[in-house]
């Protein structure tokens, strides 16, 4: 947006302040990447171990919260009154929770010890479905009120032009609604990718880390930090490219979003 | 014949609502903004239900919490022409009016068929392009064309002419009135201007006429 306002210059200065914190430290971590020895770094196998299981657990979490975060998206936006007000404290709950709490959560309800698995006999803590269990806890919501907000926002317009014209209510939701909002299908579950993908207090805390079971990404990070600095360096820059990817793509899906709804 | 003889909730307030149409003919709603004329055609269409009282159409009841009847709007075949007109942005012209007919299924042999609604709504040009792209004007008349795949059992129409310019009005004027004369069905009319009631030659009624004030109320 364009205007004439002029902004006061005091206001300039505090902002390019708190602008510079944001962006040094990915701008320091560039600088003391070691840049000769990068591409090596990343082909060694424990790096590259940890990148794989990064990028399939995430992916599982994604898929998982799509199938399981949209239809409480769709229940969500229809609830009134109290109802709703839990519910969606219920979902938000992840997001403002410590990660290492929700961590310790999960290991209450899915640990071997756990409120529910105990009586099975099961133990899902420490193995790779517990890294993907402790992604979607965190990151699922994420997905959820992206949706929810989307459907919020277009209201049921569509919906009962659809139902004026014979659309069952199965056809309404496939073929109106959810073609409606997805561009925030879209963006929530990039947004919920990202969140997965960087997950590391509920995945240590929960699946713990060991090589190839539960070892992730950030988690090795973590640890090479204490040993090898330069090649958590290097692991951190590709963190911060795929996060930048993550902003650019939002924006087009928020771009669009916002022309779909023009 | 459609018969409205229902108690609706118009605003804030409940109003009994009394109207009779008979099949091919056009009644314009006359009356200022918040007199109920929209509510009317939503309780028509099945969007929303009376509180009490009836809603009838070619002898069919579609409305009567006294003996809890109630048709959906997908089962009651009204061809809707909305105000804000509720087209799909993302599709294109075709494929709208295409997936319009796979939803009414059987009852489109009764309707109009896709090459004619294309030809008398002058879509042919505009028949492959994204709805969202459109004019104000070639919008409208998708939103029309859409309402007679299928035989419509009344017509409803919201504001139709806003958004054309007046030729074109008095030509798309023209086709309605065809199309409400061949199906032979009840047809209401929503607007502010005067000279739409003449082009649709409708019998112009009050709102003042058609609503009154509950008993007791």
């Amino acid at each position: 947006m364009n205007t004439a306002l002029r902004t006061p210059r005091v206001v300039t200065v505090i902002a390019v302040v708190a602008l510079a914190f944001l962006a040094l430290p990915a701008l320091a971590v560039l600088i003391r990447t070691p840049w000769s020895s990068f591409l090596h770094t990343l082909s060694s196998p424990e790096v590259a171990q940890a990148i794989w299981l990064s990028l399939r657990t995430s992916a599982a979490t994604v898929i998982l919260a799509l199938i399981f975060g949209i239809p409480t998206a769709v229940l969500l936006s229809r609830l009134t009154g109290a109802r709703a007000g839990w519910s969606r404290a219920l979902v938000v709950l992840p997001l403002v929770l410590p990660p290492t709490v929700a961590g310790v959560a999960l290991l209450a309800a899915y640990g071997g010890n756990g409120v529910l698995t105990a009586p099975f006999g099961i133990q899902l803590s420490f193995t790779t479905i517990a890294v993907i269990l402790a992604q979607l806890f965190v990151a699922m919501p994420f997905l959820i009120i992206t949706v929810e907000g989307a459907l919020r926002g277009h209201g049921n317009q569509l919906a009962e032009a659809a139902a004026v014209l014979g659309a069952s209510p199965k056809a309404i939701l496939w073929r109106v609604t959810l073609r409606q909002i997805r561009p925030a299908i879209v963006a929530g579950s990039i947004l919920c990718w990202a969140r997965a993908l960087g997950e590391f207090g509920a995945t240590i805390t929960f699946a713990g880390s060991f090589p190839g079971i539960s070892q992730t990404l950030p988690t090795e990070v973590y640890l090479l930090l204490q040993t090898q600095p330069e090649l958590a360096y290097s692991v951190s820059v590709v963190f911060i490219l795929v996060s930048l990817t993550v902003v650019i793509a939002l924006r087009r899906s928020w771009v669009g979003a916002v022309r779909d709804h023009a | 014949m459609l018969e409205i003889d229902a108690t609706l909730q118009i605003g804030a307030h409940q109003a009994d609502v009394q109207l009779t149409v008979q099949p091919g003919e056009a009644v314009g709603l006359w009356g200022p903004n918040g007199s109920g004329k929209t509510t009317i055609m939503r309780h028509v269409s099945g969007l929303a239900g009376v509180l009490d009282g009836r809603i009838a159409n070619a002898g069919q009841v579609w409305d009567e919490p006294g003996s809890r009847t109630f048709v959906e709007a997908t089962g009651r075949y009204v061809g809707y022409i909305f105000q804000e007109l509720r087209l799909f942005d993302w599709q294109s012209v075709t494929d709208h009016l295409q997936l319009v007919a796979s939803w009414r299924q059987q009852s489109v042999e009764d309707g109009v068929p896709m090459d004619e609604l294309i030809e008398a709504f002058d879509l042919g040009d505009i028949a492959s392009q994204t709805i969202g792209t459109l004019s104000g004007g070639q919008q409208t008349r998708v939103g029309i064309a859409r309402s007679f795949i299928a035989a419509p059992s009344v017509v409803l129409l919201d504001e139709p002419f806003a958004s054309l310019d007046e030729s074109t009005r008095s030509q798309v004027a023209n086709q309605l009135q065809q199309y409400i004369c061949r199906f032979n069905c009840p047809a209401l009319l929503v607007s502010h201007d005067r000279d739409d009631h003449v082009a649709m030659s409708a019998r112009v009624v009050n709102m003042t006429d058609v609503v009154s004030t509950p008993v007791g109320a």
